[in-house]
């Protein structure tokens, strides 16, 4: 049950922007939408960008061990940067490993022309950059219409795609940006430094979708144009990473008129002026939106588009749209709800392809380190032994979802193998629980510590999640159980009016992304850094490492942060949440985009996919 | 006509009763007449049956005895699920997620692998104790409400009328979904929902059989005498009007148990891990893929909702017939 | 008449208000609508910032927050006290405003018009299905009166009467969609013959039980009316008895059905909530599901406003029709 989020009135914006989090630095993380039905771990948190295809083998082998020694063996098929392209798809279980190669087998001769119909889990308030804060599915129809600045190649790292080049001046507080030039608008505008600026202004302005990038620009003077093709963007300390801010909405670009325009008759941001192979046709708001093929695309030269169509139908219940795929009628959908999952898997054999992506964000419970019961950090403790990890990935994951120790996928170069978290262990929590309630009575009632359960729902997804954590908390702690609406939630959350919350977070492309999420500079009256723990050290550590580019010792630092997350035991992860496309099989192409440079583009990244260079046999 | 027209002094809202009258009272009286008939229709009894003789009518029947013997069985069941031999229903793992009936588990077990018969056995519960707390709200508060109405008639009387037909004027499901959205999701609130549902028909069945009584002999007798007006509701009224409100109670809290159920399926029934009610077992199994593999998580409390409520309607049909309520509302 | 019609028009006026205020009333001292109109801010303590006790913890130009929380005071009028409130905003119907949804910055006019289409056809078609089944079912039952099939039915009603509707919708949906898939299992909007297609499960969810109440009222006035002297004479101009049925004594024995006809459209709009729930339908229902959930006041306040307007009217013009139909009123 995922926010819409919308903008105008007055100042509803924060609840918005507090769901819309998630699209954070970069990127889109997002609402799913969907009222009121099952959905399993709602997006609450941040969650930025990243993601990546499909955990090897579909069939979800179950909630690998932290450290699989089979993984370390496997050595050859490295830890990797990013979540890699390596999708797969699930008919038949490939063994691991080899995972990445495989796909949908391709037919060799790329055929043109054809509708593309897909099933979007929610709809958005509109398809602007600059005013309508984006989800994941809203993506499916952005991307086609825009080209980002930059975007991510298959190993997570930045390349321009709109932009011609992108450049650190100095220490890396400024980088230039570079255009490409002869590239033309939808309306036949050409594309100049002043439409970047025009748009970045105009979102910098927008409360929605700066709050999680504002702070990481200049205040005063965030970009200045340097000549006709060139801007200069500031930050507010040295970053190696900047573009990646860029590959989300941030990135993508309006004519400067064309904004003008829009601010003055809102109606226009369904209709906008992009760059992007495909411009918007016709847009009825929950019902569908169709994208015809640019005829004049500014990159015809370098990158083949095949469909001339491509029809964007919402459709917030993921069981719903599954149905819909395996009968023929979209064909293509996204989702992340266990039994939209299991069924995708289960229709294999009717021309149903998967490709799954673990190495999305986490499900996990949120821990509020100042709130009065949780501050003592021996209630967290005792509320993560407490917990039946494994009961959850088994009942609530059923095999679609990986058990999840740390911020990090363990085929994440990133991850640090040695942690182990230490949930299941519930005879640890008794002699804590006891001692707490011996020194904090107030805190506790019968001997077990209060505590205010916030989760979003209503849904049966909710339900279930919240019944079985009952049941395993049910010893050692008396439940306030608070289920709201996700944006409402968020509200209760940010404000830190919560003791334990149920959430997705994490799971950027680049962890240089997710850093606003621990950061002590996002603690206040409203906070970003939900978990409300300041830790001045990891703090030092994510500055070190966003300023350098030595993947050695930023993979060092990340080690080292997520050694501080388990000791501060802010926060249980409970599954590496799995975004998984479903497409007929015939639709081809899905992963192996590429980008203008001739780099492959990331794909599945949290469920955004592009579906520009899709084609159908 | 009636010393009752000199107390109020209004002689056109004393059209109610036997005496005929002529010109727009007694169209008003036909017309509250057709509503009341309106709303018991609607509260989906099947009518009377004409043909049917009032030996049939008087005699309950061993079907009768088997839906009071079900009801028995629940209240029963509602009332010891604690201490009956049967599995912890908040036991998450009890056995595996979804398994079919088996010696274990006589209903089988649901997603997260609990007992479904435990749960079935506690889900009464919530049902019953809703369901009946609902209908004595709604029995206490409109029947106060429609018995004053009825008595003093005028003023007091249209104004309650017209607080029912307000109250009349939501559509049920709509009203309650919004006060159990609005408020915290306690078994108190949730009772009070339904049972504020059930005031206005409730209430306007009592004022129908008040204005009759109010006008028999027994109770001119006792104002003759000088009897004050609580003494005359109370002693004289009270226990006559009471029999065809009780009468219905059975019916009443069929609704009310349904009533419950759909808020339960809308996620806005009573919250809580511990709250276990029917309508929330349905909705949980009732997501396609979950219908489709494991049909016993929501097949069960389905068939177990419906012999109840199956039981509440035809035991309580049976006794309306019994007594004759109709015709003694009328 | 006319004066009976013009009392009834004021006490239907009376109850809309009535209806509205409460409602009114209810979702704005129950909630907080400044919450959904500012979010988080709505926690701010402005008076106290103003007054310097509080530190203003706004992020970027100073008291923006108190600003933007006074501004959506004044905008939605949250600085006036409840009546006031819904004066206002009974003057913003009047001219057609239905307020702003909160969910989304659509007009509530627009959420309606998009969702009311579906729900109409639904309850339609649900009308259809229990007239269709109904008075067929009414008219055998009451021709062998107390023989082996009427008995069947009366226990065949009792029983569709019994099962809630959400439970009735689960069990078509499993036995109908699922395991003999004649019906699709989810709801198609794409085409009016995939929609109508789509609707009949529902329709059948809320029309079956509707059908046992409506064949038990038809078949009790069927045989009161087959008791009427010009159905003696029929028979004995030796009309075959079907036709009698059908052609004489079914059309004034459908006065009981039109009569609960308000009633029941009222029972089934509250049965389309919890329909269209199980069956994916974008309707009214749902919305107000939504909305009720979501706290999105003009949302529910304009959905409720119109169910109980239909309601309301509904009701009315059958009164109307009732006093207008029935001989006894008639005759005098």
């Amino acid at each position: 049950m995922q926010v819409r989020l919308h903008l105008r009135p007055p100042a509803r914006w924060l609840t918005a922007a507090l769901a819309f989090v998630s699209v954070a630095a970069a990127c889109g993380g997002g609402g799913d939408g969907g009222d009121g039905q099952p959905t399993p771990a709602v997006e609450a948190a941040p969650s930025s960008e990243s993601g990546a295809p499909a955990q090897p083998a579909g069939t979800g082998e179950e909630a690998p061990a932290p450290a699989d020694p089979e993984r370390e063996a496997t050595e050859e098929q490295e830890l990797l940067v990013a979540p890699v392209d390596t999708t797969t798809t699930t008919a038949p279980p490939p063994d691991e490993g080899e995972a990445g190669a495989e796909g949908p087998a391709e037919p060799a001769e790329p055929r043109y022309g054809g509708t593309l119909r897909i099933g979007a889990f929610a709809e958005g308030d509109g398809l602007n950059p600059a005013s309508n804060a984006f989800s994941t599915p809203v993506y499916l129809m952005a991307h086609p219409v825009f080209d980002p600045l930059a975007y991510f190649d298959t190993e997570g790292n930045w390349v321009p795609v709109l932009a011609e080049s992108w450049t650190k001046v100095g220490d890396g507080t400024v980088w230039r940006m570079k255009l490409r030039e002869g590239v033309r608008f939808h309306d036949g505008t050409e594309l100049d430094a002043d439409d970047v600026v025009a748009t970045f202004r105009a979102q910098l302005a927008d409360p929605v979708i700066s709050i999680a990038f504002r702070s990481g620009f200049h205040p005063e003077e965030p970009m200045r144009k340097v000549d006709d093709y060139t801007v200069e963007f500031v930050g507010v300390r040295p970053s190696a990473h900047l573009p990646n801010a860029f590959t989300s909405q941030l990135g993508m670009i309006l004519p400067s008129e064309w904004l003008e325009r829009a601010a003055a008759d809102p109606s226009l941001n369904q209709m906008p002026v992009g760059t992007g192979p495909f411009m918007v046709e016709s847009r009825i708001q929950d019902e569908a939106t169709v994208l015809v093929r640019n005829p004049d695309y500014w990159a015809a030269d370098l990158i083949d588009i095949y469909l001339d169509r491509i029809e964007v139908y919402p459709i917030p219940d993921s069981a719903v749209a599954a149905q819909r795929l395996i009968a023929g009628d979209l064909d293509l959908i996204v989702v992340s709800e266990t039994s939209a999952i299991l069924t995708l898997r289960e229709a294999a054999d009717r021309g149903v392809v998967t490709f799954e992506n673990h190495r999305s964000d986490e499900s996990m419970l949120l821990i509020n380190a100042q709130s009065a019961a949780f501050s003592d950090i021996r209630a967290r403790q005792a509320l993560t032994f407490a917990t039946d990890q494994d009961l959850y990935v088994e009942l609530l994951g059923e095999g679609t979802a990986e058990a999840a120790d740390t911020m990090f996928h363990p085929d994440l170069i990133w991850r640090n193998p040695d942690i182990v978290q230490e949930t299941n262990t519930p005879e640890r929590a008794g002699p804590l629980v006891a001692a707490y309630c011996a020194d904090i009575p107030e805190n506790c009632s019968d001997g077990r510590i209060n505590m205010r359960f916030a989760v979003p729902g209503p849904s049966v997804e909710s339900d279930r999640t919240v019944d079985l954590m009952a049941a395993t908390w049910g010893e050692f702690f008396t439940l306030d159980t608070r289920v709201k609406p996700l944006d409402e939630m968020i509200i209760d959350v940010a404000l830190g009016n919560y003791d334990v919350a149920l959430a997705d977070a994490f799971g950027s492309v680049d962890p240089d992304n997710d850093v606003l999420f621990m950061e002590c500079g996002s603690i206040g009256f409203i906070s970003l850094n939900f978990t409300r723990h300041c830790d001045p050290e990891r703090d030092a550590l994510m500055y070190e490492q966003r300023a350098i580019d030595d993947l050695d010792r930023r993979v060092e630092i990340w080690h080292r942060i997520q050694e501080i997350n388990r000791d501060a035991y802010t926060a249980i992860f409970l599954t590496h949440s799995n975004f998984t496309v479903g497409a007929r099989d015939n639709v081809h192409n899905i992963c192996g985009q590429i980008g203008p440079t001739g780099d492959e583009l990331f794909c599945n990244n949290q469920g955004r996919i592009w579906p520009n260079q899709i084609w159908l046999s | 006509m009636t010393a009752d027209d000199r107390k109020t002094g209004n002689p056109t809202a004393s059209g109610e009763g036997p005496v005929p009258r002529k010109g727009r009272a007694s169209r008003e009286r036909l017309l509250w007449r057709f509503r009341i008939l309106r709303l018991v229709r609607s509260s989906r009894v099947p009518d009377d049956d004409p043909t049917e003789d009032a030996a049939v009518r008087r005699r309950l029947g061993f079907s009768f005895w088997l839906a009071v013997a079900w009801l028995l069985i629940m209240a029963f069941v509602a009332a010891f699920a604690p201490m009956l031999p049967v599995a912890d229903p908040t036991k998450v793992a009890f056995g595996g997620p979804r398994e079919p009936p088996s010696a274990d588990a006589w209903f089988g077990t649901d997603a997260l692998g609990r007992d479904v018969f435990s749960r079935t056995v506690h889900g009464a519960r919530i049902s019953l104790a809703v369901g009946g707390f609902a209908i004595v709200f709604g029995m206490v508060v409109g029947g106060s409400l429609g018995i004053v109405a009825g008595y003093f008639r005028g003023r007091l009387d249209q104004a309650v009328g017209f607080a029912f037909f307000v109250l009349l004027s939501f559509p049920s499901l709509v009203l309650a979904i919004l006060i159990t959205a609005t408020l915290d999701r306690s078994l108190l609130v949730v009772s009070l929902t339904i049972g504020i549902l059930a005031v206005a028909p409730v209430g306007l069945l009592a004022r129908a059989s008040t204005l009759v009584f109010a006008e028999r002999e027994f109770v001119a007798a006792a104002r003759v005498l000088g009897a004050r007006h609580g003494r005359i509701i109370v002693r004289e009224l009270l226990p006559n009007v009471v029999i065809p409100m009780g009468a219905l109670t059975l019916l009443g809290m069929a609704i009310a148990v349904v009533a419950e159920g759909s808020l339960a399926f809308l996620g806005l029934s009573v919250a809580g891990e511990d709250a276990i009610s029917w309508g929330k077992m349905i909705v949980d199994g009732a997501g396609l893929r979950d219908l489709q593999n494991a049909t016993h998580v929501t097949m069960f409390p389905v068939v177990v909702m419906f012999l109840t409520v199956l039981s509440l309607n035809f035991a309580g049909d049976r006794i309306r017939q019994y007594f004759d309520v109709k015709e003694l509302a009328f | 008449m006319a004066r009976f019609v013009v009392r009834r028009v004021v006490l239907l006026v009376a109850v809309l208000f009535a209806v509205t205020f409460l409602g009114f009333s209810a979702m704005n001292l129950l909630g907080d609508p400044l919450v959904n109109v500012v979010g988080v801010l709505a926690e701010l303590d402005c008076e106290g910032i103003e007054a310097g006790l509080v530190e203003d913890t706004t992020v970027d130009a100073a008291s923006r927050d108190c600003d933007t929380v006074a501004a959506a005071k004044a905008q939605y009028h949250l600085d006036q006290p409840v009546p006031v409130r819904y004066v206002l905003w009974v003057g913003d119907l009047a001219t057609g405003d239905f307020g702003t949804s909160f969910q989304n910055d659509q007009p509530v006019s627009q959420v309606i018009r998009e969702k009311l289409p579906e729900t109409l056809i639904l309850l339609v078609m649900a009308q259809i299905v229990s007239l269709g089944v109904a008075i067929p079912w009414g008219v055998i039952a009451a021709y062998r009166a107390n023989r082996a099939f009427d008995r069947g039915s009366t226990v065949a009603s009792f029983g569709l009467l019994s099962v809630p509707n959400f439970a009735l919708g689960v069990v078509l949906l499993y036995l109908l969609a699922l395991r003999w898939q004649v019906f699709p299992s989810a709801y198609e909007g794409d085409n009016l013959g995939g929609l109508v297609f789509s609707m009949v499960l529902p329709a059948v969810t809320l029309g079956l039980p509707l059908a046992a109440s409506y064949q038990r009222l038809l078949r009790t006035d069927l045989i009161t009316t087959l008791q009427e002297d010009f159905v003696h004479m029929a028979r004995a101009k030796g009309l075959p008895p079907l036709r009698i049925m059908f052609r004489h004594a079914l059309r004034p024995s459908m006065f009981s059905v039109i009569t609960v006809f308000g009633v029941s459209t009222g029972a089934l709009i509250g049965g389309s909530l919890v329909v269209e729930q199980i069956f994916g339908i974008p309707g009214i229902g749902r919305e107000i599901v939504t909305a009720v959930v979501r706290d999105d006041f003009p949302v529910v306040l304009a959905i409720v406003m119109l169910v109980a307007c239909t309601f309301v009217v509904l009701n009315f013009v059958v009164d109307l029709l009732y006093s207008w139909l029935d001989p006894r009123v008639r005759a005098r």
